[in-house]
């Protein structure tokens, strides 16, 4: 194409020479430099076209994240109430076969998900988004070496241009289950005293997670979020800056709900085992009070089970509850403290 | 966000999975909710369409086609949505004979302060000058520079074809340049 004919305005309507100016394009830039190198007669006008491109590429005025947040749970909600149950975890069922094809299911995953975070390291270092869909899971193996096991139906998004020195931040929207790489100098003894480079922040709803080498699962749903720490120390802050950050200790539970804005950061103990259980295929109990397996079950399946005999919660359970959906879990849960369940939508009951 | 990937999310969107839609949601909400404010200049009506749009394309995804570039669609949509909304405000409230494609895109100064604080007088210029375009003009200049839209995906969005869409912004670029021309030179003579 000859330009030598160009006038400011030619530029200026010019494809090409916007994303030069605009540095979006590293062979238009090239082109445009040695161009305007040869054409000295030119450069006048070249000069006039880049600084109205530049003054007309203004920025958008920023949107509140808060008002994002919400709006996005409200489609979640909708979505929600379309689809059938709200996760339906890949247990194990203790058949040779299903087993088999299960592991088979996640090699592949696991063959696909590495092309995949291959492909997308060298393509395109900017923002990216993994999800797991229903009824499977997905392991997921983060820049800095960490892992995640996505549960179904949730959706994990890193920050662009993970680079070592930055801090590592990433969006959560469902459940996960992360296992941390510590990047920080053994000096550092806290998280509360580290500084942000060797962070890692979860952003789940409402809250913000920040660890530095740790293991802990994340239920992240609409505006409610709970973290449940296994191993090493989180620090809890609310992403509207809210007051009072939270320190939780391996076995302890956090929950927050942002439609209770002044409800504190609260927390509990908890059996932290059971609630990364999913993430093995199967929940096992030693001796457990079933108090504490109905609490599990509440959080991780978002249900709401009331007893009809109280003296069953002080019952206790050894062995392993299989079953690949709630109902089967809950069938099996049931026939073994011998009692009858029923379900409606998020409500059960058992008596 | 590259269109690869959005592309990609779409797909899984289309095939019922719920976090893919909610990823796109989240990519694009920012830039969905600008565009729509510079056309109506009322929040809780974006608001509004944003949320039903993505809900229909939940409620209708079975019956939803293959889209290749994710963004300029759902820009397209969005403004469909506000203009029917707009048409419905305005039958309703019976203020003005009842037309779609009377958005009014106006340029605030935050926009371009942010970048620039540098330059004031050269600013208020250059706003004065465009908020003296058509509305056709300002909303396809918005879309190239604030969204970095191509002429084809313009034309796209705002239902044009390309040529029309390439001679809009020709000619404002023109009458943006001739008016910060005018003035400068004037500034000049001044002092």
């Amino acid at each position: 194409m000859d330009y030598s004919a160009y006038s400011t305005e030619d530029f200026l309507a010019d494809e090409s020479f916007q994303a030069f100016v605009l540095a979006r394009d590293p062979k238009a830039e090239q082109f445009w430099q040695q161009w305007v190198s040869q054409h000295p007669t030119q450069e006048a006008d070249f000069q006039e076209a880049a600084m109205i491109v530049r003054k007309l590429a203004g920025q958008r005025a920023p949107v509140p994240a808060q008002l994002q947040q919400a709006e996005l749970a409200k489609l979640w909600h909708t979505m929600r109430e379309v689809a059938t149950p709200r996760r339906q975890p890949v247990l194990r069922t203790g058949r040779h076969l299903r087993r088999a094809r299960y592991w088979v299911g996640v090699g592949l995953l696991a063959v696909l998900g590495l092309a995949a975070t291959r492909l997308n390291w060298q393509q395109a270092p900017a923002a990216y988004t993994r999800y797991a869909a229903a009824g499977e899971q997905r392991r997921v193996v983060l820049p800095d070496g960490s892992h995640v096991v996505l549960n179904a139906h949730s959706a994990l998004r890193l920050a662009a241009g993970w680079q070592p020195g930055q801090a590592r931040e990433v969006w959560l929207t469902g459940d996960a289950y992360f296992n941390v790489r510590h990047t920080a100098p053994a000096s550092i003894r806290g998280v509360g005293m580290a500084p942000a480079a060797v962070k890692f922040i979860v952003h789940a709803g409402p809250l913000d997670v920040a660890v530095l080498g740790t293991q802990f699962t994340v239920f992240s749903h609409g505006g409610q979020a709970k973290v449940v720490l296994n191993s090493g120390q989180v620090q809890l802050s609310r992403h509207d800056g809210g007051a009072g950050d939270l320190l939780l200790k391996p076995g302890e539970l956090a929950e927050y709900n942002a439609a209770l804005p002044s409800a504190p950061l609260a927390k509990r103990p908890v059996q932290a085992a059971l609630y990364s259980a999913w993430t093995s295929g199967q929940l096992d109990f030693e001796n457990t009070p079933v108090a504490d397996i109905i609490a599990v079950l509440q959080d991780t399946y978002g249900v709401h089970i009331t007893v009809g005999n109280p003296a069953l919660l002080r019952q206790k359970l050894t062995g392993s509850l299989p079953g690949h959906d709630l109902d089967g879990l809950l069938n099996s849960f049931s026939k073994s403290l011998d009692v009858n369940y029923r379900r409606q939508g998020n409500q059960v009951w058992l008596d | 966000m590259t269109d690869e990937n959005s592309a990609r999310l779409w797909e899984a969107f289309r095939s019922g999975e719920a976090p893919a839609l909610a990823a796109l949601f989240e990519a694009y909400y920012a830039a969905l909710f600008s565009y729509g404010l510079k056309l109506t200049g009322d929040e809780e009506l974006v608001k509004d369409c944003i949320q039903n749009l993505f809900q229909k394309l939940w409620r209708r995804r079975s019956g939803i086609r293959a889209v290749l570039v994710v963004k300029p669609y759902l820009f397209k949509a969005l403004r469909r949505h506000l203009g029917d909304e707009t048409k419905l405000l305005r039958q309703h409230r019976h203020l003005l004979p009842a037309y779609t494609d009377s958005f009014e895109v106006t340029y605030s100064h935050e926009e371009f302060l942010i970048a620039q604080q540098t330059d004031k007088e050269h600013n208020a210029r250059l706003l004065g000058a465009l908020n003296q375009l058509s509305k056709r003009q300002r909303e396809a200049l918005y879309l190239k520079f604030f969204d970095d839209f191509s002429y084809e995906r313009i034309a796209e969005v705002m239902s044009l074809n390309t040529q029309s869409v390439r001679n809009l912004v020709f000619n404002a670029l023109k009458t943006l340049r001739k008016v910060m021309l005018v003035s400068s030179v004037l500034l000049c003579l001044l002092i």
